[in-house]
């Protein structure tokens, strides 16, 4: 009896860890990186995240590479991977639990590749992409070097924007609902549609022309936009 | 006591020292798994494998150097060697296994358009794409793909496992034999001299088979079947 007494401590201690160390925190803990290659050609990257951030770095190349480095708790990690459905390539890291768990993928892609992605938190970067873009960010900033997409459609609830594009856009649309915009384009006229907190959108080398090609759809309600032209 | 707690550890001492028995010769020790990932500067004309067990991936296109990445997982006594050289203008690996299915080697290729690849592999599976260069494969147990592969020649000789071949240019010569397994192959459309045998069906869409013809396609299956199609 007097040694149970005495084991009491030790046994309360253990049956509380995995409330002290938080729930979903049992099990294996990853950090580990995959690097895969896919032959087959895709005409679009599908990425969903609900957590980690998203490279995609388009050039002449054949066959697309998949790279993620992925950490947190096995309990809390859904699914991670890569999957070819006909000739759209399905990226997505899905969380499962509270604790953490996260993945910042990179993609090298083929030109010609669009993308749709849903990012809950993480920042986006996207390099010389020249086909549409499309999809959602919840948390994190996205910057945008030497595009050349056609379209380019996103929502981002919090974060900065930071874009720059090496061919005049057809039809940009950015809805941010915190954040700021910086957008650089070859400088020329557009058809504007551009509302920041102040009501007073800074464009510096770019005109607004209702008759003009491109399209230049920008709200930030939480932040400002500067729109550059070079 | 003494006399009864002998007889209880026995068979906890035979089952540990059986252990080693059971787990197969070459396991005790440490497991090595571990990735390498190499950028060769040289001019690079081949790719010459010679493989145990595992895989090769490789994609080609415009570029100024090769990229090899190679994952190894293998019993530390077990591995007898996982090594690559340049000689001349062959990129030389070679991986094998004191022990089969002790070991694993896994291999990725980014390449300039123009390397070929002769491959010796024991078991496992073969990813080639885009390259234009000479293809040669031999292998056991093995499942070989080509995408749009721009080779003038590829050859591929297997014991057993599918073979899938795409060439998107027309070869000079292809010469599959499978003694156990499927070969598809797609080709240009186009007039080919023709030799196909195998113990199953042989379907011919969209390819002329003409003995006058200057490209050939050779194909001998045992038992499985020989699809060639003909895309326009």
């Amino acid at each position: 009896m007097r040694a149970l007494r005495r084991l009491m401590p030790a046994a309360l201690a253990a049956l509380s860890l995995p409330l002290l160390a938080g729930a979903g925190t049992c099990g294996i803990i990853y950090e580990i990186s995959q690097r895969a290659l896919v032959l087959d050609p895709i005409v679009r990257l599908d990425f969903e995240s609900d957590s980690g951030g998203l490279e995609v770095f388009a050039f002449d190349r054949n066959g697309t590479v998949v790279s993620y480095a992925l950490k947190g708790f096995d309990a809390s990690l859904e699914d991670i991977g890569h999957a070819l459905d006909g000739d759209v390539l399905r990226a997505f890291i899905l969380r499962g639990g509270p604790a953490e768990i996260s993945a910042d993928f990179y993609f090298e892609v083929a030109r010609g590749t669009e993308l749709t992605l849903r990012v809950e938190s993480g920042p986006v970067t996207l390099t010389a992409l020249d086909a549409p873009v499309s999809g959602a960010v919840n948390e994190g900033d996205v910057v945008g070097v030497a595009l050349t997409t056609p379209t380019f459609d996103l929502e981002v609830a919090a974060g900065d924007v930071d874009l720059e594009w090496a061919a005049p856009p057809v039809a940009l649309r950015l809805e941010v609902a915190a954040g700021d915009v910086t957008l650089a384009l070859p400088a020329g006229a557009y058809r504007c549609a551009l509302d920041d907190a102040d009501g007073a959108p800074q464009l510096d080398g770019v005109t607004c022309d209702p008759a003009a090609a491109g399209e230049l759809a920008v709200s930030a309600p939480g932040g400002h936009i500067r729109v550059q032209g070079k | 006591m003494t006399t009864n707690r002998r007889p209880r550890l026995l068979p906890l001492l035979v089952a540990f020292a059986a252990l080693p028995a059971t787990m197969g010769p070459g396991r005790c020790g440490f497991a090595l798994d571990y990735t390498e990932t190499y950028l060769i500067t040289d001019e690079i004309d081949r790719v010459v494998l010679a493989i145990d067990d595992g895989s090769v991936i490789s994609t080609s296109y415009e570029r100024d150097a090769l990229l090899l990445k190679r994952h190894v997982f293998a019993f530390e006594p077990s591995l007898e060697t996982a090594e690559h050289e340049v000689d001349g203008r062959d990129l030389k690996l070679e991986a094998r296994c004191k022990y089969d299915g002790n070991c694993s080697f896994d291999h990725m290729f980014e390449t300039p358009p123009a390397v070929g690849f002769d491959i010796t592999l024991d078991e496992g599976w073969i990813d080639l794409g885009y390259t234009r260069g000479d293809i040669v494969v031999d292998g056991r147990s093995v499942w070989f793909r080509g995408v749009q592969l721009g080779s003038r020649t590829v050859e591929v000789a297997l014991e057993e496992g599918d073979v899938d071949v795409e060439l998107i240019s027309p070869p000079a010569l292809v010469d599959v034999a499978v003694t156990t397994g499927d070969v598809t192959l797609t080709v240009p459309a186009g007039a080919y001299r023709c030799d196909f045998t195998a113990g199953g069906a042989v379907r011919n869409d969209g390819v002329t088979c003409d003995e006058t013809a200057a490209e050939s396609l050779r194909i001998t299956v045992g038992a499985g079947t020989i699809t060639v199609t003909g895309e326009p």
